[in-house]
């Protein structure tokens, strides 16, 4: 795969280029993988009862948690627009690149970052499987699926970067 | 709401047992868990944006949720921890809130 490169251009929008295929598939799954009702572990991860509390997990379940969902929506949305706008980069041969308003940013680490979570509760993946070398996963739907949450973890390192 | 008053005597100062106080009045604690998905980079990025900490304090945080598991980052009024679980589940940090206890 070939290194990804998000840069701010002098009209301030953000340009993140150096997309090949292998990169285009793991962009892609993103909001693929977030769309559509998520297995009762993914849901226990993202929107876990905040507190021991019943009258709090009640107001939260009822009013918070719907509200979290839209959000997350509204940003996973946001960032599949974003991907069918794909254009050829000139900078790069074989690799296209994505312009988008800085605003939408925040919408790709919150979406980028939900697909990692998603990925890790659906999996049951645990530190130990996240702290063993590229090279020693498998090919087995679970590895591949580890290895895709590190491609993503490259990826959201270049939006934090970008933002701080 | 109700507004009617409690029925007490005249010249009768109605005053608040210790036993009833301290559970209204205790702080709440915002605890963020440990989970092995979420970049320290960006747990640390979202402590600094949240609730404005300086990087050091937001990074010394974060290394308390990785090697401890937990962290409190934060103990106030109830509403308020409310307002910063939202925030940070919103950020996908994996976070509970606790009253402090007497």
């Amino acid at each position: 795969m070939t290194t990804l490169e998000l840069k701010r251009l002098p009209d301030g929008r953000l340009c993140l280029g150096g997309i090949d295929d292998g990169w285009q598939w793991a962009l892609a799954r993103v909001p693929e993988l977030l769309a559509g009702d998520q297995p009762p572990a993914v849901r226990e991860r993202l929107l876990p009862e905040p507190s021991n509390n019943t009258a709090i997990n009640r107001d939260w379940r009822e009013l918070i948690a719907p509200e979290l969902q839209a959000l997350w929506k509204a940003n996973y949305e946001l960032m599949a627009a974003d991907l069918a706008r794909l254009e050829k980069d000139p900078e790069q041969p074989d690799c296209t690149r994505i312009i988008f308003p800085e605003n939408h940013a925040a919408a790709w680490i919150s979406a980028i970052n939900q697909a990692r979570l998603t990925l890790g509760a659906r999996w049951n993946v645990t530190e130990a499987d996240m702290n063993r070398p590229l090279r020693k996963l498998g090919r087995d739907p679970r590895e591949h699926d580890i290895l895709l949450i590190h491609l993503l973890a490259s990826v959201l390192q270049l939006f934090i970067e970008a933002s701080l | 709401m109700s507004t009617a008053s409690p029925t007490l005597a005249p010249g009768v100062i109605e005053t608040v047992t210790d036993k009833t106080k301290p559970a209204l009045d205790r702080p709440w604690n915002v605890v963020v868990h440990n989970d092995p998905i979420n970049l320290m980079t960006f747990v640390a990025m979202v402590f600094q944006r949240v609730f404005g900490y300086p990087r050091q304090k937001a990074e010394r945080l974060m290394m308390e949720v990785h090697t401890r598991g937990r962290s409190i980052v934060w103990t106030g009024g109830r509403e308020q921890a409310e307002h910063y679980v939202r925030i940070l589940q919103q950020y996908h940090l994996w976070t509970t809130m606790e009253q402090v206890e007497s």
